[in-house]
């Protein structure tokens, strides 16, 4: 049966032409089955050599390529003969590949040698593969013959570059490579010496601009491929499971090639998410590691005990358990391993323990090991014992029902983590280093916001005396002078802080603030020489042509004026509008309106007070200017820090609303918006139409602007017109890309936190209503512009309960421990 | 952010002196307007070593691993790292020839 299918097999291959037998092996070898193609031009071959002969070749030497790639020597060892007898038992230049791959780099040399020898001019691909080898047999075959004199030499340059190189000199590599022309068979590795050269110097433009000139498939073009990996900065992201070889050879390029196969291990083994494996690996396999010292052992260190803080949960208490068990299971452990798991663990704890108890063992734990092994340090002890009355001093966060602005309810009182701990934790640190500023300044804060200001005075007076040169110490304490109406003292020690640091705009902001208080009493008692005395040292201090209500120079004149008009002087008080209008020209509306209020404020007589109301009567009557709106937004958004503000302004509001309501109708530029947008959501004005108004005037212009997008999904979400959660969660990733686009880190912040909540809310987040929800038809409502309708809907929606926010990331955690400088909004002029 | 002793090229024992000199002299050879992220990396890690206090406070309290992987750790490393050494040349030799026998 055998026997009669092969003889009617080769009955049919008698009878097949060559034409289609031709079209078969031209797309065998199209789509790189090379046995296949070279069989059937084998049989072409047979009826015409000289017209399939190249094909043929072509054939052998794919087959050739393949098979030495996978490792099949032996196999293309007998392709290659076929290929020899093809070209006439000439040398070959692909049996170069043959003899490298056999590690015979002194033969693959002089075949290269040979090949350059009979030909005047090879094929790019040859030529290359017989540099290639030339080079890399370096001292085994130091003079093949056969070779042109230009060959020699460019081989002899190429040589002593790369051995300047391993030597660091790198000017002798670059000089040596000079003479080298661009036609000359070494120029992929002349590019391969100028990259290295300009690697090692930390030229890493240029490095890359070399490598990528060198062809693929060369033995520089390999030896390149890692170094420009390792330039791109993607080496670490790459796919460890596909290019473990890769990882390690990077390793080797970045001058680690002792723990190059370790960290390619551990490497693979983190990205497969087996985590604890991956550092029992390393600490196998590396002697210093973990490391308290400098170098890329620490920066591993680093990684492997603070990556917990980065994992999910459940993987972090697996990880944190192996880490303690790998520090402490043993009887003579490493002191370095057991005070970093020490300290993670603390940190740990710290960051999801609800036991106080707990936090404070742990972080007393650490104390005794470090005390242990780096020797008692009070400095520790005391910066831990700050940190844990930081900790216990944290308050919980406020209710907020509703991320928007409105039906938001602060707390009277702050609730303390533990304020008892607190107290103690931060009294120990200072009993460890009673010279410790900062653990001052915190217990000030604490005290401050527990209320208790005997000892806060009684604690500061000692820091000032304590500090008498430290500028945070001598403004907290104008500061709290300010609070306590002791002006002239808090004047004195806010100038002794802004001689410290003259740059400092908080520090000039409260001295100018305290300047104008005492200024103030002064006119209130009629005593006006008094009161001009101090102006010019606050005039000194403030910014020329600014529109700072507080540091702005034509503003104090503008309070100056007022202050003179109650000491009766209304001379003087006309020339110190002249100076303010001097600093703000083209502005006079602003001034008007911001002396209109405050000069009431003041009690400055009301004859000089009129002109300014007319003025600002009339722009009001006159066609909107959105300039002029902004400037009575921004105006009365501050004014409504006055104490009495609602008394001030009552009746007069609601004008000056509907202008700046009018003004959003209109084409205004985005700082103009966000100034009116900062006035909606103000709680003075506490306008949802207007913040609709706003958002949508501007998202006409841009639909992708973060920050107005995001304030029209909040009002949206506000008046009880929720999108379905999984929308919303569409809606929120799409704002968070924008906002991380246009760097809005305010949006960016708010909406992560948002996210989260949705994330934590669990079914109901991912989109099952059990109650059916609101219908989401068409998502928003469009229909914004009336006002009563949205005003309805308030009253009749009560906003959707939000779920529990998830406990803080810690590193939030940690940043919200650092002392803030004390922003604008802390000074408190009225 | 990257370990801050490696990116101003100071051991952990390095006192304020010997830091600031560090600091001064990395921001002269990295100018902010030429090396922008650079700039930024050594006034961070200024920051957090600028004197012992400081120094303790990152020791005892940072939280950042500073990457996702081991290996990306050595990329960092190696990017920040002032001494980059070319291998011997008998390693040099070695490696070209494993790229030639591929």
């Amino acid at each position: 049966m055998g026997k009669k299918k092969n003889k009617k097999h080769k009955a049919m291959q008698k009878t097949r032409t060559a034409q289609p037998l031709e079209r078969q092996a031209a797309e065998h070898l199209a789509a790189g089955r090379f046995r296949q193609a070279a069989d059937a031009y084998k049989e072409l071959f047979k009826k015409d050599p000289e017209t399939y002969r190249s094909h043929l070749r072509a054939s052998y030497e794919g087959l050739y390529k393949k098979r030495l790639q996978k490792g099949m020597v032996q196999e293309a060892a007998m392709v290659l003969e076929h290929i020899e007898k093809l070209a006439g038992n000439r040398p070959c230049a692909e049996s170069i590949r043959l003899w490298c791959k056999r590690q015979q780099f002194a033969k693959a040399a002089q075949v290269a040698a040979d090949v350059l020898g009979a030909a005047d001019a090879l094929p790019g691909q040859d030529a290359a593969l017989a540099a290639d080898a030339l080079i890399t047999a370096f001292d085994e075959m130091p003079r093949p013959s056969g070779l042109s004199e230009a060959v020699r030499c460019d081989l002899g340059r190429i040589q002593t570059a790369l051995k300047a190189i391993a030597e660091k000199s790198y000017g002798l590599a670059l000089e040596a490579i000079k003479p080298i022309g661009l036609r000359s068979i070494f120029i992929s590795w002349k590019w391969l010496v100028k990259g290295l050269c300009a690697f090692y110097a930390h030229e890493d433009g240029k490095a890359l601009a070399a490598f990528e000139k060198i062809p693929a498939g060369t033995v520089p073009g390999a030896f390149a491929a890692t170094y420009a990996r390792l330039l791109a900065n993607n080496a670490g992201k790459e796919d460890a499971t596909k290019e473990p070889a890769a990882l390690e050879a990077a390793c080797v390029a970045a001058g680690y090639e002792a723990i190059a196969p370790a960290i390619a291990r551990a490497d693979y083994l983190w990205k497969v998410q087996r985590f604890r494996d991956s550092h029992a690996h390393l600490m196998a396999a590396l002697d210093s590691f973990p490391s308290a010292s400098t170098g890329l052992e620490r920066t591993l260190t680093q990684f492997y005990y603070n990556a917990v803080f980065e994992m999910p949960f459940e993987q972090a208490q697996k990880y944190i358990r192996h880490l303690a068990d790998s520090a402490f299971c043993q009887k003579a452990g490493n002191p370095t391993e057991r005070t970093w798991v020490q300290r993670t663990v603390a940190l740990y704890t710290q960051a999801y323990s609800q036991a106080d108890g707990e936090v404070m063992d742990r972080w007393e734990e650490f104390i005794g090991l470090h005390a242990l092994v780096h020797g008692e340090n009070p400095k520790v002890r005391a910066l831990v014992y700050q940190r844990l009355g930081d900790f216990f001093a944290t308050q919980a966060p406020e209710d907020m029902a509703s991320p928007f602005f409105f039906a938001r309810r602060r707390r009277k009182r702050p609730i303390f983590r533990n304020p008892e701990l607190a107290q103690r934790f931060y009294e120990k640190s200072l009993l460890a280093n009673p010279d410790d500023k900062d653990t001052q300044l915190s217990l000030i804060r604490f005290y401050e916001t527990n209320g208790d200001d005997g000892k806060v005075n009684k604690l500061l007076d000692r820091l000032v005396r304590q500090f008498p040169g430290e500028k945070d110490v001598l403004f907290k304490a104008g500061q709290r002078c300010l609070e306590r109406k002791a002006l002239i003292k808090a004047m004195g020690y806010l100038e002794q802080a802004l001689a410290l640091d003259p740059m400092d705009k908080i520090v000039r902001e409260a001295f100018i603030v305290a300047c104008i208080k005492a200024a103030h009493n002064y006119a209130s008692r009629r005593q006006a020489e008094k009161c001009r005395e101090l102006l010019p040292r606050a005039l000194d201090a403030s910014d020329a042509h600014s529109d700072d209500f507080n540091r702005g120079r034509a503003y104090l004149y503008v309070r100056w004026a007022a202050f003179e008009e109650i000491n009766g002087d209304s001379g003087r008080a006309a020339a110190m509008w002249a100076q303010a209008k001097a600093q703000r020209p083209g502005g006079e509306t602003k001034l008007h309106y911001f002396y209109w209020i405050f000069a009431r404020h003041y009690g400055a007589p009301s004859g000089s007070i009129k002109p300014s109301e007319d003025l600002v009567r009339k722009s009001l009557k006159a066609p909107v200017d959105v300039a002029i709106a902004v400037d009575f937004a921004d105006t009365l958004l501050y004014a409504f820090r006055l104490p009495e503000s609602d008394a001030l302004l009552a009746g007069e509001t609601k004008p000056i609303h509907r202008y700046i309501a009018r003004a959003v109708e209109l084409e205004m530029t985005r700082p103009q918006a966000k100034s009116i947008m900062a006035y909606a959501l103000s709680d003075g004005c506490d306008s949802l139409d207007l913040v609709v108004a706003c958002a949508d005037n501007m998202l006409r212009c841009n639909p992708d602007d973060a920050f107005f997008r995001f304030y029209r999904y909040l009002a949206q979400q506000e008046v009880g017109l929720a999108l379905t959660p999984q929308k919303e969660i569409k809606e929120l990733k799409t704002l968070l890309q924008l906002a991380r686009e246009q760097q809005e880190n305010s949006v960016v912040t708010q909406v992560q936190k948002r996210l989260k909540e949705l994330e934590a809310a669990g079914p109901f987040a991912q989109g099952d209503r059990p109650f059916g929800g609101i219908p989401d038809e068409n998502d928003w409502n469009e229909d914004d512009g009336d006002d009563e309708s949205i005003k309805a809907l308030m009253n009749e929606f009560v906003p959707p309960a939000r779920p529990a926010s998830k406990p803080r990331h810690p590193k939030a955690k940690a940043d919200s421990k650092k002392p803030s400088p004390p922003g604008p909004q802390q000074l408190e002029l009225f | 952010m990257m370990n801050p002793y490696d990116v101003l090229g100071v051991s952990p024992q390095a006192d304020d002196g010997t830091v600031r000199s560090a600091y001064l002299d990395a921001i002269k050879r990295f100018p902010p307007e030429r090396y922008p992220e650079r700039f930024t990396a050594i006034s961070e890690a200024y920051q957090a070593l600028r004197d012992e206090k400081s120094r303790l406070h990152y020791e005892l309290f940072d939280m950042q691993p500073g990457v996702d992987a081991p290996m990306e750790a050595v990329v960092q490393h190696f990017a920040w790292n002032e001494r980059r050494t070319p291998p011997d040349f008998e390693s040099l030799k070695r490696r070209l020839r494993e790229c030639a026998g591929r």
